[in-house]
């Protein structure tokens, strides 16, 4: 209990004060009560009905359906829980990362560092004090829905479902904001405000659209669903009965084939993500230079995403949803992508690795350790590449392919964000590491330019075996082959070999490229310190 | 276990009596060193003066020792306690103030010292009452319910100070204290610091401007190019170079006729040397004996028939020990 002792808590009281001020207060209840008024106003002059048709399941006669009016406090219930929505996760979102970007930028988070406060009472404070005002809105709001229910005869305990699931959402989509505002730049303070409602919108929308049950349910979309569902009643509708739409809705709330409960599941991929999240916030505010997750936490949290991404793949293809061949393809890129990003995060910069060598060479320490943040990311590759791997299987696993067979596959799929790695430790360790312009540039080359050409030289001669020697550069052309190997035992494919050959290599320069550039700066660091 | 460990900094601290201790501190940056292998120890009480150039490494030390930055090495030590294995134990004993001090501009100026009141984990009963005690002693008792944000640089600056105090801290890090303000609010500020220096607290500050230090400073660590060229206390350090300050003489008369005579007599004497010739009427000599040897000189010198109209003993300050030792590279 003490950790939620608010009251005493610093970051909490300076949030809390700014943002309920009684001018802000007093504002932001009236424009709150003026749309209250109009959803209102809206619902009791408005009609609205759902359309039943199950007086055709004991007829084949096509007749109307039966209308059945929506009573307006029903209606008045599910807008005004539309409204909490926008205001917990739309504005408080946006609160959250002002608040902890303004704090990072301003220097005031410095003074909290050298607080003896409890690095935990920090994290809530930022975390519920910059969206202080949102939330006593949301708890008022739901106050008044709750008290409407009685009325208009809804149960309350959806009601209870509803508020525990938009407030798990809230805390997620606070915490991710409050760690892009401690991650701002500085240079850009302004850009990033646009940067965030940017991330949102393609999250929400990538969530919406592609309907697997894992991303369905990072968003508020399922609880809304299930209490729209409580209140209208569910009907039975002769064209969605027999449509994909329903399949689709069924794959929603499946996992690993699965019917499971919507706050159950939501529980169960929030909250282990909230606390990577803030786990990454408690980092930034112990030290701005550390990386944003460690080592260990890096693993985990891609473990999790891909595990929870293929236990929701999976439901599509046991159920024969015909969008399960894009998904496995999606499944396949996020190793990649979480590959990639997982090597930004786990590779030391210069000024870090150089600081973990002093210390050896200081303490007479032979090794570092591989968990550290100054250490490289060789081990954390290694074990990346096992997890992968593991994941891998589990798709194969699906379609009863032996993982021996898709070696090829599997070492390409490996290869792209291994030579990433490698490359990115390369860039960041050589003596020209301020110019960000030459990775960006390679990469930009190797992976989108280079396939580009060999794309259009293929366009112009198909057979052309050049061409596809260009193409294998590419993680996306690299990363349909390993999806080939799912969904096929395929013979081998001539352009296989190309692309395992030429990835590979790609990556094996590029760890040597590293490698050298580590046993550079190991030299000169052991070279000062035998001056001493 | 931790009451054993407990025990033993209270036994070390006893025997080894420093409120801040630092071995072999390295702060590093992306391509130079600020900080390398610094040992500095301040004994309980005393107001260390931390002076150097620009770029000599002194903030980054305060950084390091408030736990704002992560050193690339080094054991500090604060109170007793360590650092790095009892970091909020360390961090409750020590306050600190940067040069250029950001503010909430929205809050007031009780609300903010109220969160950091909070923040140093002051009970929330006595809070307020403490609130009130340091804004009564920076003055700012009248702007009470004003916004940060409407206060002059030099109020905002008593303001910090105020919030570097609410918990009484034992240690206290201040670095460019003065910075960015007039003469005016430069006065209030080292009358304050003054104040809370005759408190007993243990004070590390460091300053451009050396006359600042001068007046309350009981120590000193010269740092140049992250190295520390000279510490201890201004009496150490003078016994240590040698020069203890310069002896004034003034004539009633022009120096210049009795000069050649002067320098002959001077120089005869014992803790006397390089005589120098300041004004028409004035000269100055380093002198390293004590003030009875000063007052036998004199004597001396009135015997021989000079007509002596000032004598003094100027001791050397902290500017002038700095322009001595420390403006040189460290090599």
């Amino acid at each position: 209990m003490k950790l939620l002792k608010l009251s005493d808590n610093a970051l909490f009281l300076q949030n809390w004060r700014e943002r309920l001020r009684p001018s802000f207060l007093i504002s932001a209840v009236v424009l709150c009560v003026i749309v209250i008024i109009l959803i209102i106003t809206n619902a009791s002059v408005q009609e609205s009905y759902i359309y039943d048709y199950s007086h055709r399941l004991s007829s084949d006669t096509l007749n109307y359906p039966n209308r059945i009016l929506t009573p307006p406090l029903k209606i008045i219930i599910l807008n005004l829980a539309k409204l909490q929505g926008s205001i917990l996760l739309l504005l408080g979102t946006f609160n959250a990362y002002r608040m902890a970007s303004r704090e990072y930028l301003s220097g005031t988070l410095d003074f909290h560092r050298a607080s003896p406060t409890p690095r935990i009472d920090q994290i809530l404070g930022l975390l519920f004090g910059s969206t202080s005002l949102e939330w006593c809105l949301y708890f008022a709001i739901s106050f008044l829905i709750l008290s409407i229910s009685v009325f208009a005869q809804v149960p309350v305990l959806s009601l209870i479902q509803f508020t525990i699931s938009v407030t798990l959402t809230g805390l997620f989509y606070h915490s991710i904001a409050v760690l892009l505002g401690m991650t701002a730049n500085p240079k850009a303070s302004k850009t990033g405000i646009i940067q965030i409602f940017l991330v949102l919108y393609f999250m929400s929308s990538f969530m919406i659209a592609n309907g697997l049950s894992f991303s369905y349910h990072l968003s508020w979309l399922p609880a809304y669903e299930q209490l729209s569902d409580t209140i209208k009643g569910i009907v039975y509708e002769y064209y969605y009965e027999n449509s994909y739409a329903k399949t689709m809705d069924t794959l929603r709330y499946s996992f690993f084939g699965y019917q499971i409960s919507s706050l159950g599941f939501q529980i169960f991929c929030q909250i282990p993500l909230i606390l990577i999240v803030l786990s990454g916030v408690g980092r930034k505010i112990s030290s701005q230079e550390r990386p944003v997750l460690s080592k260990r936490v890096s693993l985990a949290a891609i473990f999790f995403i891909l595990f929870m991404y293929f236990g929701s793949a999976c439901s599509h293809i046991l159920y024969g949803d015909y969008s399960g061949t894009y998904i496995i393809t999606s499944g396949i890129w996020l190793i990649i992508i979480t590959g990639v990003i997982g090597a930004m995060i786990a590779t030391p910069s210069h000024l870090s690795f150089v600081r973990g060598l002093r210390r050896c060479q200081k303490f007479g320490k032979t090794s570092f350790d591989p968990s550290g943040d100054e250490s490289g990311h060789s081990v954390w590759l290694i074990l990346y590449c096992l997890l992968a791997t593991f994941i891998y299987w589990l798709y194969l696993d699906l379609f009863q392919i032996q993982l021996l067979k898709s070696l090829p596959g599997l070492l390409i799929l490996l290869s792209y964000p291994v030579f990433f790695a490698a490359l990115y430790e390369y860039c960041k360790l050589t003596t020209h590491r301020h110019k960000k312009v030459f990775f960006i540039t390679t990469l930009l080359i190797l992976w989108i330019l280079v396939p580009a050409f060999g794309l259009m030289i293929k366009g112009i001669s198909a057979a052309s075996s050049f061409a596809e020697f260009l193409i294998a550069f590419s993680p996306v052309m690299g990363g349909l082959t390993p999806v080939i190997n799912i969904y096929s035992s395929y013979p081998q494919l001539s352009f296989r070999e190309v692309e395992l050959f030429v990835s590979n290599f790609m990556a094996l320069i590029a760890l040597l490229m590293a490698h050298r550039q580590r046993r550079r700066i190991v030299e000169q660091v052991k070279k000062e310190y035998t001056k001493k | 276990m931790i009451n054993q460990i407990v025990s033993f900094q209270l036994l070390e601290l006893l025997y080894n009596n420093h409120m801040i201790s630092i071995r072999s501190l390295r702060v590093d940056y992306e391509d130079i060193t600020a900080v390398d292998d610094l040992n500095l120890e301040i004994p309980v009480g005393y107001i260390c003066g931390l002076v150097g150039p620009n770029g000599a490494g002194k903030t980054s030390t305060i950084k390091a020792l408030a736990g704002i930055i992560q050193p690339t090495y080094g054991e500090i030590k604060i109170n007793g306690t360590d650092f790095e294995l009892f970091r909020e134990q360390a961090l409750q004993s020590l306050g600190y103030m940067p040069d250029f001090s950001p503010v909430y501009e929205n809050l007031k100026v009780w609300e903010f010292l109220d969160v950091f009141a909070a923040a140093y984990l002051i009970d929330r009963g006595k809070r307020l009452d403490r609130v009130e005690y340091w804004m009564r002693r920076v003055n700012l008792t009248d702007k009470r319910n004003s916004y940060v944000r409407d206060l002059s640089r030099g109020m905002r600056q008593r303001l910090v100070l105020a919030k570097t105090l609410l918990h009484d801290p034992k240690v206290l890090l201040l670095d460019e204290p003065a910075s960015g303000l007039d003469p005016i609010a430069r006065k209030e500020m080292r009358i304050l610091l003054k104040e809370v220096a005759q408190e007993g607290k243990t004070i590390l500050i460091s300053s451009h401007i050396l006359t600042e230090l001068s007046d309350f400073c009981t120590a000193i660590a010269i740092m140049e190019k992250g190295r520390l060229v000279v510490s201890g206390s201004i009496e150490e350090i003078r016994t240590r170079i040698g020069i203890k300050g310069h002896l004034v003489i003034r004539l009633s008369e022009s120096v210049e006729k009795n000069m050649p005579w002067l320098r002959s007599c001077l120089e005869q004497v014992e803790h006397v040397n390089s005589v120098e010739q300041i004004n028409a009427d004035e000269f100055k000599c380093v002198f390293t004996g004590q003030a009875q040897e000063a007052a036998f000189l004199l004597k001396e010198l009135v015997q021989k028939g000079l007509p002596i109209l000032n004598f003094y003993l100027k001791e050397d300050n902290v500017e002038d020990i700095f322009f001595k030792i420390g403006a040189k590279d460290v090599s």
